[in-house]
């Protein structure tokens, strides 16, 4: 609501919004800063605001600060643009635009990510494996890929068995490891620490 | 106060601004607008039936509050951190000042610290401004500062005027109106923070306090600027909801009923 009547006061007549970083404030908080410019630009059509210091903030705030930012706040969340839903894995794969808001990659620094769960699906396993270990690794991988179908049965068997959390990133590479034996090596490895994944020696 | 001329080609419906006086309505009993704050019962929204046309200021901005309201609501930050974070804030905002102004505390030595770092760094915008208490000692901190603009108190609700402060209308006005002329007299752009808004009497203290601002600044050639903090989150985007919720209402009415400029 608070999104919507500091929009509301712009639009009728107030020059100035204001606002607070992550939106921390009094009791449920305050207007988030971030959120003002996103609705500044998209308002004015003004591209002159640098949105890449939404997630310097957002990094500094957990670095320096050790705030804990709610996983699903906009923009600033770590899943704000993550999916768990087999169909939307399967729909950024075809084009990304169709499950994202705009180009977060170059905009934020922040691609559109997939969080493997049951509901998930071998999309979404191929989606994990082209973002965490790239295309010129693994290869052209589709999701009918025999491969792919071993892992998910394997992630099934989990929540068969009374699994309730999220797949972790380590999980996925233990599982990428084991199935695409022929495929594993250094540069992999590299490539999966690159991007924040703890991968065992 | 006859309207801004407008660049644009089509005609626009421009209603008068400020023509009327609203005087200021004091009360031995404070209305708590019991219809739509019942307290034993969740808040009710109401329509009126009547609506306001969109009507934007000719240039808008960002103005930010982390280093003051925010810090009210967390634990204090490091000298260091509000000059990272205040970087940051100027890369967000980019060349244009979309992000305008950065208020900070001045009455401990560390925020005074921060907010001299802060201004060492040169930057043009965020512009640092102020937040004091309604003392005029306070006013002496912001021009050592070299700051142009500080924020001050002004609640005006009922619920602020009779149970916090314990006075009546008139009495909570004449308090606020000494402590804008102290800022005005020391050569200071006060930002009246009208704390509570979405739940005061508009017409009868909103409207009229407003007038009364409006009339200083034109004497003093200084503005005066409002903020309509909605402290407890009562406001409505729905230009067609009733007041005090409605923001559209709000903000349009202070400029064409109170003469507010934009």
């Amino acid at each position: 609501m608070v999104i919507a009547n500091s929009v509301a006061a712009w639009l009728y007549g107030a020059a100035a919004n204001n606002g607070t970083l992550l939106g921390i404030g009094e009791r449920t908080g305050n207007t988030p800063l971030e959120a003002l410019v996103i609705w500044y630009v998209m308002l004015t059509g003004d591209d002159s605001p640098d949105l890449s210091a939404i997630t310097d903030i957002k990094e500094y705030y957990e670095r320096e600060l050790g705030e804990h930012i709610p996983p699903r706040q906009p923009l600033v969340g770590d899943r704000f643009n993550i999916t768990q839903a087999g169909i939307h894995a399967d729909g950024l794969m075809k084009d990304e635009e169709i499950y994202n808001i705009f180009d977060t990659t170059r905009l934020l620094r922040r691609p559109p990510g997939v969080m493997i769960t049951d509901k998930t699906g071998t999309a979404g396993i191929t989606l994990w494996i082209g973002r965490y270990v790239g295309r010129d690794l693994a290869g052209d991988i589709d999701k009918r890929d025999p491969r792919v179908q071993q892992m998910e049965k394997e992630i099934l068997g989990d929540y068969e068995h009374g699994r309730v959390s999220a797949m972790s990133n380590e999980e996925m590479a233990r599982l990428f490891k084991k199935h695409f034996t022929e495929k594993w090596n250094e540069d992999v490895a590299k490539r999966l620490q690159q991007r924040g994944v703890r991968v065992e020696a | 106060m006859a309207s801004a001329p407008s660049n644009n080609w089509f005609l626009q419906y421009s209603p008068p601004t400020g023509e009327k006086r609203y005087e200021l309505v004091d009360r031995p009993e404070p209305n708590l607008i019991r219809e739509l704050f019942p307290y034993a019962r969740p808040p009710r929204v109401a329509f009126d039936g009547q609506t306001v046309p969109m009507d934007p200021a000719p240039e808008v901005f960002i103005t930010d509050t982390t280093f003051r309201d925010g810090q009210q609501a967390r634990e204090p930050y490091t000298v260091k951190q509000m000059v990272d974070l205040y970087k940051l804030m100027a890369k967000l905002g980019g060349p244009n000042g979309v992000i305008r102004k950065s208020e900070f505390f001045l009455y401990t030595e560390k925020d005074r610290e921060a907010a001299q770092k802060v201004l060492e760094l040169g930057y043009e915008f965020p512009q640092v401004t102020g937040w004091i208490r309604a003392q005029i000692k306070d006013f002496e901190l912001v021009k050592q500062m070299g700051l142009k603009e500080t924020g001050i108190l002004t609640s005006l609700s009922d619920y602020h005027i009779y149970h916090k402060l314990k006075k009546t209308r008139k009495q909570a006005v004449d308090g606020y109106l000494q402590v804008v002329d102290a800022a005005l007299e020391h050569g200071i752009i006060p930002r009246c923070h009208f704390e509570d808004a979405t739940r005061a009497d508009f017409w009868e203290v909103t409207v009229p306090f407003s007038q009364m601002l409006v009339k200083r600044a034109q004497e003093a050639k200084l503005p005066v600027l409002i903020r309509f903090p909605d402290t407890m989150g009562f406001g409505v985007p729905w230009p067609e909801a009733s007041l005090p919720r409605s923001i559209p209402k709000l903000v349009y009415h202070l400029h064409h009923e109170a003469g507010v400029p934009k």
